[in-house]
């Protein structure tokens, strides 16, 4: 039997953005054309001010190209209005942050409950299904605590489980394990990869951790907003 | 849900600036709420008073009568049948004659209204006359009820002989002497200083007005005006040519006046309180846009739509306008009814209150509309928070998220 050929989820074409800061403009992405395919878990590597960050947020309909177009889960993203991006960010995306950034005022499950509080899910419902993904993740026993009451790396695993509730096609990560100690780093990518292959989420990561590249099926590295070597890892 | 959950906890967040913020909400609610009470408390008084100082709430004239003259071609034939319809429906119906005359001592002389009254009814209507030494049901004939200051001024006591000077109807000088039978005292020195009381039928035989008053002062059972009342007496006045009917309303413009305008004057009041908490509340939550940037973005990141942004701030103002609401008019009814039960103790001033016809026991009153002006203060709150939430609700979640 042939084996299925995977589904795009995300397409550049000749992607170019430049941004201007008084007279000095940067070239944050160089003509870049690239494609993900459902279920990849794609590291965007290179050093600071390489463009991985811009690339995230592009996909991530945070930021707009100025040439080129950008298709993620086969919509034409570009052309999309704010309340669009939005709805199609909760719907379809999943975020990972640097810095965790849980809301403060709630608790672990709330957070994860979030997401899916705002696509109008029931709350009976959202309770479960939050409750759940953290019993998954490991981390049931936080579900009361607030993020001030959480060390960092079981913040990053709340936020892992707020990017993964209302189950994405895509998660983005933008230096997931930058905050992190060694061991938890560790854990969270291990975890990350869990989830990667269980549900089949197709994660893409920017990241300079060789912990995280290692892990990867495929690496990106980019230098100066353009790729110059793109790997597929046999794992 | 999620938004007032959120909205909730965001308030309590920086505890202390939300206390500061709805304190100031309190204060502001509070003191409009109090000086609203005062203002009507007093008005309600003056009403009251002057009703219940033998104004009544309706009085029927002759047809030129005209206010504050007292010429005897302004008197009319008494009805007895309207009296007895006005009982029938528990209303105190005072008939009266009222000259001006001239009232000597031996000492001392003073212009004064002389009344002649029928005691029963007309203590029923006029506070002054309850508390006088007099226990039976009508004057004796041939006396005189003086007030307190008017007998000190004429040298006179209880007992002692008058002289009372008046025109008759026909234009002649009459003079009787009268015993002075009793001292009375209302809140009002105006009225103290003006008015003295001899029984009706002297006063009539006197002028040689037989069965004529000026007046019959009416006061329905409930001592306000109901709509069987103002029937009974709008028909009365449809049916008779010879007669006026006047309402409370007609009697006392300026008091009406005072009645009706001061709301207007108070939301001059509110709309200062209300430009404090405007400024209040809108810094308030700048400040807390300013720190929360970054969780904004965030929240936009994950898909939360610029409109729900706006609403949770605009639900964190809400929150607190109302609570500073509740809070004033929680403090507001601790002072009306634990710190003044019994009233404002205004005993310093009763000198000037009384010559406006006020007591020195000064009662605060709110009625249903003074609260519902409460909703100024949240609305209020709401407006402050608008250019913060806007500017929220338009924030680019990149930039918001990249803010330090």
């Amino acid at each position: 039997m042939n084996k299925p050929i995977p589904t795009s989820i995300v397409s550049l074409q000749q992607a170019s953005k430049v941004y201007t800061a008084g007279n000095t403009k940067t070239t944050a992405l160089n003509n870049i054309s690239t494609q993900f395919q459902e279920g990849e878990f794609t590291v965007l590597a290179g050093a600071s001010g390489s463009g991985k960050t811009t690339l995230l947020n592009i996909v991530g309909c945070l930021d707009s190209l100025d040439s080129g177009s950008v298709t993620v889960c086969g919509e034409s993203v570009q052309a999309f209005s704010q309340t669009q991006r939005s709805d199609f960010r909760l719907r379809s995306l999943g975020f990972i942050f640097q810095a965790y950034n849980l809301i403060p005022v709630l608790s672990a499950q709330e957070n994860v409950e979030f997401p899916l509080a705002l696509m109008n899910v029931s709350k009976t419902e959202a309770r479960e299904r939050s409750l759940e993904m953290l019993t998954q993740l490991g981390i049931q026993d936080l579900a009361a605590k607030r993020p001030a009451q959480m060390s960092g790396g079981q913040q990053q695993r709340v936020a892992v489980a707020r990017a993964l509730v209302h189950q994405p096609t895509l998660v983005l990560a933008d230096e997931p394990t930058a905050n992190l100690d060694s061991e938890n780093s560790q854990q969270l990518i291990s975890l990350m990869r869990d989830m990667n292959q269980k549900f089949g989420t197709t994660f893409l990561f920017a990241s300079h951790d060789e912990r995280v590249i290692r892990q990867a099926s495929r690496t990106i590295t980019m230098e100066d907003g353009a790729i110059i070597r793109d790997e597929y890892t046999a794992q | 849900m999620m938004t007032l959950r959120l909205a909730w906890r965001n308030v309590w967040r920086q505890k202390r600036r939300s206390l500061v913020a709805m304190l100031a909400i309190v204060i502001g609610g509070a003191v409009a709420l109090f000086t609203d009470a005062w203002s009507l408390g007093m008005i309600k008084q003056m009403i009251q008073l002057q009703v219940m100082l033998g104004q009544g709430l309706a009085q029927v004239h002759a047809p030129d009568w005209v206010q504050g003259e007292f010429a005897a071609q302004q008197t009319f034939v008494r009805d007895r049948n309207f009296e007895r319809d006005l009982q029938n429906i528990h209303a105190v119906a005072a008939p009266s004659l009222t000259v001006e005359a001239m009232v000597s001592s031996s000492y001392n002389s003073a212009g004064l209204l002389v009344k002649g009254i029928e005691f029963a009814t007309q203590r029923q209507l006029n506070s002054a006359l309850v508390n006088t030494n007099i226990d039976q049901d009508t004057l004796a004939k041939g006396t005189i009820v003086l007030s307190q200051s008017t007998a000190e001024l004429l040298g006179v006591r209880i007992g002692e002989r008058v002289v009372v000077m008046t025109t008759g109807l026909d234009s002649s000088l009459v003079s009787v002497s009268a015993i002075v039978s009793a001292l009375y005292s209302s809140h009002s020195s105006t009225y103290n200083a003006s008015n003295a009381f001899v029984p009706l039928s002297d006063l009539q035989t006197s002028l040689h007005a037989t069965d004529r008053i000026s007046e019959l002062t009416v006061l329905p059972a409930e001592r306000k005006v109901t709509s069987a009342f103002e029937r009974v007496m709008r028909s009365y006045d449809r049916e008779n040519k010879n007669v006026k009917i006047h309402m409370f309303d007609d009697l006392n413009p300026m008091l009406v006046y005072q009645r009706d305008s001061y709301r207007e004057m108070m939301w001059i009041f509110y709309a200062i309180i209300g430009l404090a908490v405007f400024f209040g509340i809108a810094n308030a939550m700048s400040m807390a846009v300013i720190e929360r940037t970054n969780e904004i973005g965030v929240m936009k990141a994950i898909g939360m739509q610029p409109i729900a942004v706006f609403r949770m701030f605009i639900t964190e103002s809400l929150i607190l306008g109302v609570m500073g609401m509740s809070g004033a008019i929680g403090l507001y009814f601790f002072l009306d009814l634990v710190v003044f039960p019994n009233g404002i103790d205004l005993s310093a001033f009763s000198d000037g209150l009384s010559a406006f016809g006020l007591s020195s026991g000064m009662q605060l009153h709110v009625d249903a509309e003074s609260l519902l002006n409460m909703l100024w203060l949240p609305l209020c709150a709401v407006a402050g928070t608008l250019p913060p939430a806007i500017h929220v609700a338009r924030m680019n979640s990149l930039e918001a998220l990249r803010y330090e």
